[in-house]
């Protein structure tokens, strides 16, 4: 005679306790990266709104920065993040982070857009005249933003991503030429012109010197 | 060895600021600019310009939460979309979303979700208004 035995629980027990460990609450703040997409492609999209909200800060300044306006780059980082949502299942943590992956996806959209629209001049009134006494080291300050601006805004947007990545965000050359799917010397390239043109552009003395990267 | 032609391709790239370079040439810049006065000479020349680019704020106090916000609730709107939803467990839009933006940056986040709609929200956790929308569940929403 043979006594099959049955450990833990059987039928509708097992099934109340795969049902609970299903519905335990996943710790969406905790998760990492790879998780969170994993979750997201099997369609929760509470992992992913954890993935907008670690992520959005830095695409949207990215995306700021390399388009004309805020409104634009906003849209932007919106179709990035639903294209990642829809390529939740092809995304391979093996092949490269996914902030990486994500940040690509932006970049490339808001060059893809700057290469399609022409950014429209700065209006004469861009920066009005204040005539009060005072104003006088605030109007200043607020021209050199203004240059700034313009001088950034005017540079090729290649040079403007890597500018931002590296300048703005931190990033070392080599995650900004992971991002922009390019070496380190490509970066390093693009970071040099960027300089010389905008050392031209901002300070008194003639046109860059600096030295480019071979 | 860190050459003195390389030191100056790489403040023309980096700046003066050696955490922006390489991490695993740091050292020898150091090194290099501790013996080299063309080395500090190079590298004051980038500073000048490293301080020109000082200032460059895209976003305003309060506006990149603001513009958060917007994002959370533009995405879990498409993805929604896309989930084929019944337009009864999709949240309403037609409030203007860059009001509830404005809001939000003002600090009046809750009263606009409160405007938008009810919703179910744990009593455990604080209201996290776009996290709701995130939810596959049914959302019961106001109408306007």
């Amino acid at each position: 005679m043979v006594v099959r035995l049955t450990l833990g629980p059987s039928g509708a027990g097992r099934d109340r306790v795969a049902r609970a460990v299903m519905d335990s609450p996943r710790l969406y703040g905790e998760a990492s990266d790879p998780e969170l997409l994993h979750w997201s492609a099997g369609g929760d999209r509470r992992a992913f709104g954890e993935v907008v909200t670690r992520h959005g800060p830095f695409a949207l300044r990215v995306a700021a920065r390399l388009v004309a306006d805020t409104h634009t780059a906003e849209d932007l980082v919106q179709e990035a993040m639903v294209r990642a949502w829809s390529q939740a299942a092809n995304f391979d943590p093996r092949r490269a982070r996914f902030a990486t992956w994500l940040y690509r996806i932006v970049v490339n959209l808001c060059i893809d857009h700057r290469r399609r629209v022409q950014p429209e001049p700065l209006p004469d009134n861009f920066d009005p005249v204040d005539t009060t006494p005072a104003a006088d080291e605030a109007l200043a300050a607020s021209q050199r933003r203004a240059a700034l601006a313009k001088a950034l805004g005017d540079l090729p947007v290649r040079q403007r991503a890597a500018m931002t990545l590296v300048y703005d965000e931190g990033l070392s050359g080599a995650e900004a030429a992971q991002i922009l799917g390019v070496s380190t010397k490509a970066v390093e390239r693009l970071l040099a012109r960027a300089r010389g043109t905008l050392r031209g552009r901002l300070l008194a003395g003639g046109p860059g010197q600096e030295m480019e990267a071979c | 060895m860190l050459t003195l032609k390389r030191f100056a391709t790489l403040a023309a790239s980096y700046g003066a600021d050696l955490d922006r370079w390489p991490e695993d040439i740091r050292g020898e810049a150091n090194e290099l600019l501790a013996a080299s006065p063309e080395a500090r000479a190079l590298l004051e020349q980038a500073r000048t310009l490293d301080t020109a680019l000082v200032g460059n704020a895209v976003w305003q106090l309060g506006e990149q939460e603001a513009a958060l916000v917007r994002l959370r609730i533009g995405v879990a709107s498409r993805i929604a979309d896309t989930a084929g939803l019944k337009p009864a467990q999709r949240p309403s839009w037609r409030l203007d979303l860059r009001w509830l933006g404005m809001a939000a940056g003002s600090g009046l986040a809750v009263a606009a979700g409160l405007a938008i709609g009810v919703l179910d929200v744990p009593a455990a956790s604080s209201p996290d208004i776009v996290q709701i929308m995130f939810q596959p569940a049914p959302i019961d929403i106001l109408a306007e």
